[in-house]
Formats: structure tokens, sequence, C-alpha cells
């Protein structure tokens, strides 16, 4: 006939454990408990504190996962708000063994706050149903406390509910009655309805009637105060049993009606409170489909914007290369017009300057074949001029050969040790009949041991242009000097030779009009060979000087 | 002197039959094939190789050949391009020295020098000393040639101021080594020295006059014997005693 409402198992107050928390942070209180994690811990207290308890379970694992949180105390607060975490979410057995742990190591370390954890396990075994180890848990942690607790007076009515489960009325009515002082003294009407209510059902249970209907009326008395209205339904519920049990149907019928009208009222707060709720939803739900669309429509738009600039990015990119590209084109056209102008150039001058010998000398041999005097001096004559023609004509096409060469850059070019009087002797073997013909002296003053470093096509070629100039131009019966000196580093060699006073010589058909080729070849050559080629004219003589490597005593350079 | 020539056009052949003193023994190919024959059976002292035969560049398959023989020969490239990259090709075989058509005489005068020079890495030997030294032989430049010395051939070495004769039985060698140095560094020691100013081959002596202090050579040279080498010289030869 339990028709009667018992309450439950009392909330523990949730402030002591945050300032306890907040004790161990770092952050809050300078606390070294958590020095290595500080950051964390901070995060994890503020979020278990702010109702943030799934975040809060996250970091709290995340922190017992840690191998470095080696501190018993931390690990005791780590497993403590994990029970408490667990506690919220309904999962009790899991809980009891997290709190089991947090106990185990507090009393191990003799941690103050393990003696909160007795009164949260003991809830944990009410909730679970399993009085006796409730009953036996809360009285250990009853034995450590005093009345000053804040949890004090819930933990003492949880005790007493857990006896009041197992029957035990005399230790029951016991902490009951003490709840109810301390809520008296405190001043707390709801909870003092609640006791009220709980003494009353505890001597109820007992048929002990005539005391337990008091209590039931204080209750209601108390509960009216609070306008708390579930604690006032179940008031006005018990009195109604009370009543009809007393066979007072009116007035239990009365409580009963009165007790509808409160459930009437909870379930129009409730009703309210649900349509509140929905109007809420709907306006979030708009809210947020507005959002949504604007957020949309900004995408959009910045989507739009973006692919707008990378094309506009793309364009001038292509168009920069484009450009660039387009330099490069121009930069090359004028290359490759110059090159050409400079090949036509040189081709022009080039046949013309063969021209003329090839000219000359198919002339001079058609001469000499139809020739009816066979006069030997004039014979003799006449093979000299078209030796003479042909030497030169081969020279430069020498020289272009080794021009388009070197610009090639397929030039033979190996550097070698050059015994110098004997290289200029070969070279001078080509201008022996010139000599001769012309009765031109050489004076040639070379050490006889006078060795340089360069190479022998190229340095030929640069000797002949310049002996081809001098025999060119000297006048018939003088000299040509060619000495060498030597230094440290190099051997200067310098070739001079006389020309004709320009002011009374005519140009006469003995002197070729040049290129200009052999200078430019001459001077490129030395360059090439690391010397120096200097040309210096007065009215009367010419004198070329060049320096070149001196082949030290000690240098071997292989073939 | 033999040179071996690997040309095949007729008209570089002929320019160096003439151009070549008449002195040089000239042993010429013209195909690869008879190049080969040759190298194996004819003996020869420098090659003169044309790169280019029939436009392949069979002169530098000939070099490797001859690179083979044993003892090798100097060797001498002969062509008419100036294209760096023909010689490139050409470096690996390690010839003495290259001749570029057309040449002159004093050109190629002067190549087979340096391809002697360069052979017996003895540089610019024959500018020095007018000779270069190689195996059994002396090679000696006079009035523009080069002639191929047997050191057996030798009858007797006679010195001046810097220099040395060296003297045979039909031609007379100048070389600018003293006495000292060539009898030390090439002659010995088939050579003794019986004057300050005369070594003489051993071989080669006819008869000694020791109370006149007189050696007669093979050739009749009558050449004094001097105090100072005479007890060297009888204990040398004390086993003709």
């Amino acid at each position: 006939m339990y028709s009667f409402l018992l309450f439950g198992i009392e909330k523990q107050a949730i402030v002591p454990i945050d300032q306890e928390l907040k004790k161990q942070c770092y952050h809050c209180s300078e606390s070294m408990t958590f020095y290595d994690d500080r950051n964390t811990y901070h995060k994890l207290h503020v979020a278990f504190s702010s109702g943030n308890i799934d975040k809060a379970f996250g970091l709290c694992n995340e922190l017992l996962g840690r191998d470095i949180i080696e501190k018993p105390e931390a690990k005791f607060w780590l497993y403590t708000i994990k029970g408490r975490i667990l506690k919220e979410k309904k999962l009790y057995p899991l809980a009891i063994k997290a709190i089991s742990k947090a106990i185990e190591i507090g009393n191990a370390n003799r941690i103050l706050y393990v003696k909160e954890s007795y009164a949260t396990q003991g809830q944990l075994y009410y909730e679970l149903k399993e009085f006796h180890k409730a009953v036996t848990i809360l009285e250990q942690w009853k034995s450590t406390h005093n009345e000053n607790d804040i949890n004090w007076n819930a933990n003492l009515h949880n005790l007493g509910i857990c006896y009041l489960h197992l029957k035990s009325y005399a230790k029951a009515s016991e902490n009951l009655l003490e709840s109810l002082a301390i809520n008296e003294k405190r001043g707390d009407t709801l909870n003092m309805a609640k006791s009220a209510m709980d003494i009353g059902n505890l001597y109820y249970e007992q048929y002990m009637d005539s005391i337990a209907i008091p209590y039931f009326e204080k209750g209601l008395r108390y509960a009216k105060k609070a306008k708390d209205l579930k604690t006032l339904q179940s008031a006005y519920l018990n009195m109604s049993v009370v009543e009809e049990n007393r066979k007072q149907f009116k007035k239990a019928l009365n409580y009963r009606k009165e007790a509808e009208k409160v459930k009437d009222s909870i379930w129009n707060r409730d009703k309210i409170w649900q349509l509140a709720e929905k109007d809420k939803e709907l306006i979030v739900r708009l809210n947020e489909e507005k959002l949504v669309k604007e957020r949309l429509k900004r995408h959009g738009a910045f989507v739009i914007t973006f692919f707008s600039l990378s094309g506009i990015v793309f364009v001038l990119f292509l168009g920069m290369k484009l450009r660039k590209k387009n330099r490069k084109i121009t930069l090359q056209k004028k290359k490759v017009d110059a090159l050409n102008t400079t090949k036509d150039k040189l081709l022009t001058i080039l046949s013309h300057d063969l021209k003329t010998p090839v000219h000359f000398l198919s002339n001079k041999l058609l001469s000499l074949s139809t020739k009816d005097s066979k006069e030997q001096l004039y014979f003799d004559k006449e093979i000299q001029g078209c030796y003479g023609i042909a030497a030169n004509t081969s020279l430069l096409i020498e020289n272009t050969l080794q021009w388009a060469l070197n610009n090639r850059n397929k030039l033979l070019f190996k550097l070698t040790v050059i015994h110098l009087e004997t290289m200029i002797d070969q070279v001078l073997y080509y201008f022996r009949p010139v000599i001769a013909l012309k009765k031109l002296n050489l004076n040639i003053q070379i050490p006889e041991f006078c060795t340089v470093i360069g190479d022998n096509n190229t340095l030929k070629i640069v000797f002949r242009n310049i002996f081809d100039n001098a025999v060119k131009y000297i006048p018939e019966e003088r000299t040509i000097r060619i000495t060498a000196k030597e230094d440290n580093e190099s051997i200067l060699l310098i070739i001079e030779n006389p020309i004709p006073d320009k002011k009374t010589s005519s140009n006469t058909s003995e002197s070729y009009n040049s290129t200009g080729l052999g200078h430019q070849l001459c001077k490129e050559f030395v360059i090439k060979n690391g010397g120096v080629f200097e040309v210096s004219e007065t009215s009367s003589f010419i004198q070329i000087s060049l320096s070149l490597r001196k082949k030290h005593q000690d240098e071997y350079i292989s073939v | 002197m033999n040179i071996f020539l690997f040309e095949d056009d007729q008209e570089d052949v002929e320019r160096l039959k003439t151009t070549l003193h008449v002195n040089y023994n000239l042993i010429i190919a013209n195909t690869i094939e008879d190049g080969i024959e040759m190298i194996n059976n004819v003996s020869f002292d420098i090659a003169i190789l044309d790169i280019f035969i029939d436009g392949k560049p069979k002169g530098i398959n000939l070099a490797n050949t001859i690179n083979t023989l044993s003892p090798k020969k100097p060797i001498i490239f002969l062509t008419s391009s100036l294209d760096r990259t023909v010689f490139e090709c050409a470096k690996y075989t390690e010839p003495s020295s290259y001749l570029i058509k057309p040449f002159n005489p004093l050109e190629l005068q002067y190549a087979i020098e340096l391809a002697f020079e360069e052979f017996t890495q003895q540089p610019a030997a024959f500018a020095t000393t007018n000779g270069v030294i190689l195996q059994d032989y002396i090679f000696v430049k006079s009035d523009k040639i080069i002639s191929k010395v047997n050191i057996k051939d030798i009858i007797y070495v006679e010195t001046g101021a810097n220099y040395c004769d060296l003297v045979t039985t039909d031609q007379k060698y100048l070389v600018k080594i003293s006495l000292q140095k060539l009898l030390d560094e090439t002659l010995k020691p088939l050579f003794i020295q019986v004057h300050r100013n005369y070594g003489v081959n051993i071989d080669m002596i006819k008869h000694i006059y020791l109370q006149d202090n007189l050696i007669i050579m093979e050739n009749g040279k009558k050449i004094t014997l001097s105090h100072r080498f005479k007890s060297q010289i009888l204990k040398t030869m004390n086993l003709f005693k």
C-alpha cells in the first residue's frame, strides 16, 4: 500500500568541488599540481564548472591518458572529476569505478577532499539501489564530517533514506530528523518540506499515523512556501493518500484535486515552456535558414570574385608571358638582322676582294698564254706577279676560314710550347719570294732559347698577317726589324717596318685594299693566347708589338 | 731515317716527297690494308698519317695499330681541317705532333722535330742540343735534316767549346752536349774517355801504342792518349793484353 512518494537522493551542491578544482589550477591559483598540463587542466575545470561536461570528459580522459601525470594528487582530482561526470551521465557503475580509484589514491596520500568522494560514492550506490553499500560509505563519511559542511544535510538525508529502504527505522529517523533540524536552521523551506514529508513517510511506514500526519502537514506548509510545484504536488498527493486511509474521502478528494491542479500547472508550465521552446526553435531555424541563404549568397559572391580575380591574374600572366616572349623575339630578331647584315657585308667584301685578284690573275694567265713573244724575262716577271696575287688571295681565304671557325668556337686551339724563332722562320718561308723580289732586308734579333706558350695555329695566322702587311707596304730595299725582349712574365715581340711617306705615295696596284679582317683576327687571336696586340703608326714607320706568355723553366706543356 | 707515310692523295704524296730531304727514306701506304701490313713488316722511325682517307678517319685507326707496336713510334697527324672536333677524336691516340695542310718545308721539318721531342719527352732538344736520344740511337739535326745515328757506328767523339762531334765512318754530327755528359748518360759502357777532348768507341779501336800514347781507330784516325786517362784505360784494357 505504498502509494506515497519517497523523495529520492538529493544532489550534492557543486560549489565546493568547483572551488577545490580552482585551487589546483596554475592559472587560477598558481598551484603546481598540474603545472605540466596547466592549459589543458584550466580548460577542463572551467568546462566542468560551466556544465559543459562532454568537453570536460574528453579533456579529463586526455589528461589521464598522458603518462606525465605522475603526481597522485593530480590523478586524484582527475578521477574525482571523471566520477562526477559519469554520475551526471547516469553511468553509475563506471562512476563508482572512477570514484573508488579516487578514494584509493586519496586515502593513500591523505588528501582531505577524499571525504566528499565518500558522499558521492554513497549517492552512486543509492542510485544502484545497493543500499547496504551506500549506508557503509555514507556512515564512513558521516564519521569524518560535521554539520558545517555544505552537503551535510543532503548527505544526512540520503543516509536516512537508505536506512528507510533497509527498514532500519531508528537510524532512518535519527538521520532524517537531524537533516530536518539543519534545514530548519538554515531556513531552507524546500528541503524542509522534503525532509518533513520523508519523516512523515518514515512514521507512516511504521503505522505511527499520529506522528506521521503532522509531518505531512508540515511538509505541505513548507511546500506551499517553497513554491516548488513538484514538491507541492507530492505534498498534496501524500496528504490525499493519508486522508484516504483515514477514510476522510472528501478531504482526500480535495487534496487530490489540489494535486491535479498542481499537476495541471506543472503541465501548463511545461506546455508553455514547450511552446516557448518550439517557438524559439522555429525562430532559430528561420534565422539559420536566413543565415545559410546569406552565407550562400556571400559564398557565391566570394566564389565569383575569386574566379574572376584568378581569371584576371591568369590573363595578366599570359599577357606578361606573351609580352616577354615578344620582347625576346624582337631582341632575337634584331640580333639575327644584325648578324645577317654583318654576314652580307662580309660576303660582299669577300667576293669583292676575291673578284679583283682572281680577275687580275685570269687576265695575266690569258695574256701569258696568248703572248707570242717568248721572252724569258717577261714570263718570269708575270709569273712572279701571279704568285703574289695567289699568295695574297690564299691568305684572305685562310683568314676567313679561321674567323668563321673561331666564331663557331670550333677552331683548333691547343696551348703548346713554341720556339719563337723557329715559328717566325716557318712563317717567313712563305714570304721568301716577295722578300727576294723587293730586295728587302730582314733584321731578326730573337734570343736563341726564347720560348712562349701559345697555340701554334692561331699564332701562325697572326704572324702571317703581320708579315703580309709589312711586306706589302714596305718600300723596296728597306729593312724589316723583328726583335724579341724577355721579362719575367712575358716576351715582347716587336715588328717594325718603314712605310712610304703618305704624301708622296700614290695608291699603286701592288697594295690591295684590305678588309680589316686580318687586323681583327690578329687582335682576337693574340688575346686568346693571353697576350696584348698593339699597333702604332707614324708617318714613316709602322710598329706592331705583341706580348706573349713566356714559358718558364719548370713548366711542361704536352702537345 | 725511315718515315712511314699514310696518304692517298697523290698530289700530297708528291709534295711531301719533294719537301722532305732526300736523305729521308719514305715508305708510303695509300690504303689501310697496305698500311697495317707495312707497319708490321717494315722498320720505320716515325709515322706521318693523314687523318682522312676517303672521307673517313682511317688515319686514327692506323694510329691505334701503331700504338700496339713495341717499341712505340712517334706519330704525326696530317690534316687540312682546322675543326676542333677532328682533333678531339685524334687526341686519344696520343699523337706526338700535328701537321696542317698546306705546309711549307720548315713546318714539316718542325713537325718531325717536335714529334721526336715530344715522344722522348725531351722538350726543345733539337733547338738546345741538336739531338734527341732514343734507345740505341741519337737523332741529330744537321743542316735542317734529322739523321739517325746508331751509337755503335760512332767511332769517336771529339769535343770543342760547348759541343761534340760524333764521328762515324762517313759523317760528322754536331751535338751541343758536353763530352762528359754524353759519355756518362748516353755512350757508356761502349765508350771510354782517352783525352780531355776525346772519347772513343772501344770496339772501334784498331791499335794502341802505349809508348807513343797513341790510339789508332778503325778509320785510321790517330788520337792522343793522355796521361790522365792512361791508367784507367789500362785497367779497362787489361783483358785484351
